[in-house]
């Protein structure tokens, strides 16, 4: 048997090093990772409000949000008329309302009803009620408004939850100008929000009926969370969120 | 070069980016743009750098050039005007005088003992008015000359070559990574533009952007630091070629030899008496008055005015070279005083000059005390000749010449001059063997002098050396000729053909070539290249100009060198001085080393610059890091610390091992690359993803999280994206946190950086070693300091 040449025990020799040092390399690398994960809590993030780079001015999200392929967009488009056109907006929302189901939520013990404008007692949070009296027509049932030939679609709105942030509501004396001339066209509501970080907790919730959006116009809608301790800045959308609506 | 090729490649692949994003999504890619334009900028400056230092080179080899302004006096239209030599034209007369620049090809038509220095067109000094210009410009032989120099192409620079295949490892591995990752992107469902766009971004990244300024900087440190030892370097690529020489190929002459004649031995009363030229000179002051008194007045030189407090050796000299040399002579021994004094006690009657006819020289003077001597100087046959009694001691028999005899007379003693080898130049050789770098003298000298010199300065050791004066030598040369040394007459080589040349550079390692022509020095040029030596010329005059183009570094004289060599070199030895040579030589292996450091630090950074683009590719994770941070740490960070290996000491003793071999020791290595790519830069690489991790699960982006995060992330329309703790992400938060990356990525690359710079510090030694080394070198120094 013809031992190998010397050029094949050296190459075997260096994959043989290549292997070890980068199994070694790859190995302290994770051990590295593994201890500093040690350090961090499972359940609270390590940096939170104005010490993390999420800050403690929350902004908006909105549902039903355009399809994963086109994920650079924020126009809800749809025609009334279309079966077909209307499904995928319809089912966008019916799985998000479905979370809020105190049934769906995985700490359904935590989840307690609360008195208007009270916050939850300690440790648990708000069960958001569904019911037809105050959600109409931003309903399933109604097709959240999407099949409505006349009239428009509900578009939900939720603030972005922040670990341990808490709103500073406004009282009578403290609203700022703005809001009421705002109030004049939109149905006082002011949203309990806090967010203590509980087990359970939903992002504050409410629904825009846009109940006559004119056909075949694209409508740019910025929305706007206000408390005392949100900034608004249109650039940065702070504070706020922005989409079109166009409805054919 | 090829190199800001690949740059401006980059840059245009950049723009093509920013169209793309222009064009297809109507947003504006500042990153490209900034890149592009980045790229651009650092191609100007380099390249301006590059034009201002050789410029510098230039404007000093100008001022050596307008040193002495060529002009010519001539008699145009009958009236007589000094004008510059360049304007000279077919038909003026020339006047020359003693000491004239002859400024074109011109027919002598009226003379008396005129004399002509063709040491520029024959490389020796070898000393015939009025005369009419009859060729000009690139007709006269100096033109055809410089014709020869100007159609020659020189061969490009080592150093040029290993950029070039640098920069084609470089170009084809950037490539190579871009359509794999470009089509792995297609194939994971990426559109055709983001895959395009990836693979620019991939190509791009490989690019090391402060590469080429480093390189640069890193030459011309080192040209500024040869300068100060005198070597000029006019071409900044050729910092390096001296380094890499394994042959050099220097003229005898002005190089190897002081250019001086002096007197090194007489002959007198029997004996035989060494002349030192640089010490007093003991020995001739106890010599016998009669052969100085002749020496003093058979002599036309004179000593030139106002320089009477130089020391002797360097004093100027109106006069034929050997005559200077006696006149030196004399004034060091002073057996009758002051040369020019005797002269005026003892005055000359009648003087019959040196002609190359009769070949002496006589003149008669009139002595203190009213009788006349009859001195004679000249060839020693043709005044042995004409003697018949012999000058002794003891002889106190002494006949004056009756009248103007030319036979018959009293033979007083031979002087033997001589142009001795600087005294540096013997150890300089034996420093160039000991680097393993041949001398080869090649000179249009005599066979038997430059195989005096040769012997003398080292480049002859052996004993046994065989003379081929003619083809029959060089046909049937012994078998066995290893420890033989060789002088080859020019005629010899004339017949010889290219491969019985080769033969001999190829198994000679001790060669003298003699009575050369300028195109057999550009022969033996060749013959070197064709064996694959890297070949220094040195050389002065106008004759070794297409040799000094031809070879590898072309070496011309500041001082006595022809503006033409000059022109044709890549450097110029300031003092005309070959054991400057050998600095140069020094200077040329620590630069190639050290940037070989330069390129492994540099090359290091390029990993943790494309694996974070890579895991964003593939993986799917916001961008580690980003386009701007690349920048900075090319052309910010990296920058300083790889100049900074430019100054590096040498690890070893470079002078002591082979010039390297051009073949194998390759600038960039395979074992450079995987060291900077394979062990450093990964190590970097985790170092930064590790930081990114930390930062990225510090503020609730889990790893498990981030993975196929990456197009909502970097979706302006997503205002919420959800993290590991359930907080909710707008999109400038996000952006923040993302920065946050870039900027903590770049810092922990800088930093594993500064630990590369110690790794990069030696590629042979321990770091320990080489600090100790120097510490020690240092103690030492501060030692020898407090004893003396």
């Amino acid at each position: 048997m013809r031992l190998p040449s010397n050029t094949v025990f050296i190459s075997a020799k260096i994959l043989l090093f290549y292997l070890l040092f980068y199994a070694v390399l790859i190995g302290f690398f994770s051990a590295m990772l593994a201890v500093f994960y040690q350090t961090l809590d499972m359940k609270k993030p390590k940096w939170q409000l104005s010490k993390s780079l999420i800050g403690d001015n929350p902004g908006l999200g909105f549902r039903p949000m355009p399809p994963e392929s086109n994920v650079e967009s924020t126009l809800i488009w749809y025609k009334s008329s279309d079966k077909g056109n209307v499904h995928y907006w319809k089912n966008e929302l019916t799985e998000f309302v479905k979370s809020y189901d105190k049934e769906n939520n995985p700490h359904e013990k935590n989840v307690e009803e609360c008195t208007n404008y009270q916050p939850p007692s300690e440790g648990k949070v708000c069960n958001v009620k569904m019911t037809k009296n105050i959600w109409h027509p931003c309903l399933a049932e109604s097709s959240f408004g999407f099949e409505d030939e006349k009239g428009g679609p509900c578009i939900f709105l939720k603030l972005n939850k922040i670990y341990n942030w808490n709103p500073e509501y406004y009282n009578s004396t403290s609203l700022p100008q703005d809001p009421n001339a705002m109030s004049e066209y939109l149905r006082k509501d002011i949203v309990d929000a806090e967010s203590r970080g509980e087990d359970g907790y939903m992002s504050p919730l409410i629904a825009v009926h846009f109940e006559a959006p004119r056909r075949g116009i694209l409508i740019n809608i910025e929305c706007k969370a206000w408390a005392r301790n949100i900034i608004h800045d249109r650039v940065d959308r702070r504070g706020s969120v922005h989409f079109e609506l166009m409805v054919d | 070069s090829g190199f800001s090729l690949l740059l401006w490649i980059g840059a245009f692949l950049c723009f093509t980016a920013f169209l793309i994003r222009k064009i297809t999504t109507h947003e504006i890619d500042t990153d490209n743009l900034i890149l592009g334009c980045v790229l651009v900028v650092v191609v100007v400056v380099t390249g301006c750098f590059m034009y201002f230092q050789e410029h510098k080179s230039q404007k000093i080899m100008e001022s050596f050039a307008n040193m002495v302004p060529p002009k010519a006096t001539v008699i145009r239209g009958g009236e007589t005007v000094t004008i510059m030599s360049k304007d000279l034209v077919v038909g003026d007369l020339v006047e020359l005088k003693f000491g004239d620049r002859i400024p074109a090809d011109i027919r002598i038509i009226q003379s008396q003992g005129f004399k002509v220095d063709n040491s520029a067109l024959t490389g020796e000094s070898e000393p015939q008015f009025r005369s009419i210009v009859c060729e000009t410009g690139d007709r006269t032989v100096m033109g055809r000359i410089a014709g020869l120099t100007a159609r020659l192409q020189p061969n490009k620079t080592p150093i040029a070559r290993e950029l070039e295949h640098f920069m084609k490892i470089i170009s084809v591995w950037a490539c190579f990574l871009g359509v794999v990752f470009g089509s792995a992107a297609l194939a994971m469902n990426y559109s055709w533009i983001e895959a395009s766009l990836f693979l620019i971004g991939i190509i791009v990244a490989n690019v090391p952007e402060g590469l080429l300024a480093t390189v640069t900087v890193c030459l011309s440190v080192t040209a500024k630091r040869m300068a100060a030892k005198n070597c000029l370097v006019k071409n900044l690529e050729a910092v390096e070629t001296l380094g890499s020489t394994s042959i050099i190929c220097s003229d005898k002459t002005g190089t190897l030899t002081q250019n001086k004649m002096t007197v090194c031995h007489f002959w007198c009363d029997g004996k035989i008496i060494d002349a030192d030229s640089t010490t007093q000179q003991k020995e001739a002051e106890e010599y016998n008055k009669s052969e100085g008194m002749c020496a003093t007045l058979c002599n036309r030189a004179e000593f030139i005015h106002g320089q009477e407090d130089k020391p002797i050796q360097s004093r100027q000299v109106r006069g034929d070279a050997s005559e200077e040399a006696i006149l030196k002579f004399v004034e060091l021994t002073h057996i009758h005083g002051d040369p020019t004094e005797f002269r005026h006690k003892n005055p000359k009657l009648l003087e019959m000059p040196f002609s190359s006819v009769t070949k002496y020289q006589i003149s008669i003077h009139g002595m203190e005390d009213g009788r006349c001597l009859l001195v004679m100087k000249g060839a020693p046959e043709r005044i042995l000749a004409r003697c018949s009694q012999m000058y002794t001691e003891n002889g106190t028999f002494c006949a004056e010449p009756p009248n103007f005899p030319r036979k018959d007379l009293r033979f007083v003693g031979f002087m033997s001059l001589i142009d001795p080898p600087r005294p540096q130049v013997p150890d300089a050789v034996e420093r160039c063997r000991s680097a393993g770098i041949r001398v080869v003298m090649v000179t249009g000298d005599h066979p038997i002098t430059a195989e005096a010199i040769a012997k003398q300065v080292g480049i002859i050791t052996c004993d046994e050396v065989i003379e081929a004066f003619n083809i029959n030598i060089i046909e049937t040369l012994p078998p066995n000729i290893k420890n033989k040394a060789i002088v080859i007459h020019g005629s010899a080589l004339r017949d010889a053909t290219n491969q019985e040349l080769d033969n001999i550079l190829f198994n000679f390692k001790e060669i003298v070539f003699a009575r050369t022509s300028p195109t057999q020095k550009l022969q033996i040029v060749e013959g070197c290249q064709r064996l694959g030596e890297i070949v220094a010329v040195t050389g002065d005059g106008v004759n070794d100009a297409p040799a000094l183009k031809k070879a590898d570094i072309g070496i011309a004289m500041g001082i006595s060198g022809s503006e033409v060599s000059q022109q044709s070199a890549d450097m110029i030895l300031l003092d005309d001085n070959f054991a400057s040579i050998i600095t140069g030589v020094e200077e040329g292996r620590r630069i190639f080393d050290n940037l070989k450091k330069s390129i492994a630090y540099t090359l290091a950074s390029n990993v943790p610059e494309i694996l974070p683009f890579l895991a964003f590719v593939l993986l799917n994770i916001p961008l580690p890091l980003g386009v701007m941070a690349i920048l900075c740490i090319d052309l910010l960070t990296d920058m300083l610390p790889a100049i900074s290996l430019a100054y590096e000491k040498a690890e070893s003793d470079i002078m002591m091992r082979p010039p390297r071999n051009p073949k194998k020791d390759k600038l960039v290595t395979r074992k450079l690359y995987f060291l900077a790519y394979g062990h450093i830069g990964l190590i970097e690489a985790l170092g930064g993803f590790f930081v990114y991790f930390a930062i990225m699960a510090e503020n609730g982006f889990w790893p498990d999280k981030l993975f196929g995060l990456r197009e909502k992330w970097d979706s302006q329309s997503v205002n919420d994206l959800m993290d590991s703790y359930g907080q909710e992400w707008s999109y400038i938060h996000r952006k923040e946190l993302e920065y946050t990356c870039y900027t903590a990525f770049m810092i922990s690359v800088v930093v594993t950086q500064w630990a590369d710079l110690i790794v990069c510090k030696t590629r042979i030694n321990s770091i320990f070693k080489q600090v100790y080394t120097l510490a020690v070198s240092k103690e030492l120094h501060g030692m020898t300091n407090l004893i003396f």
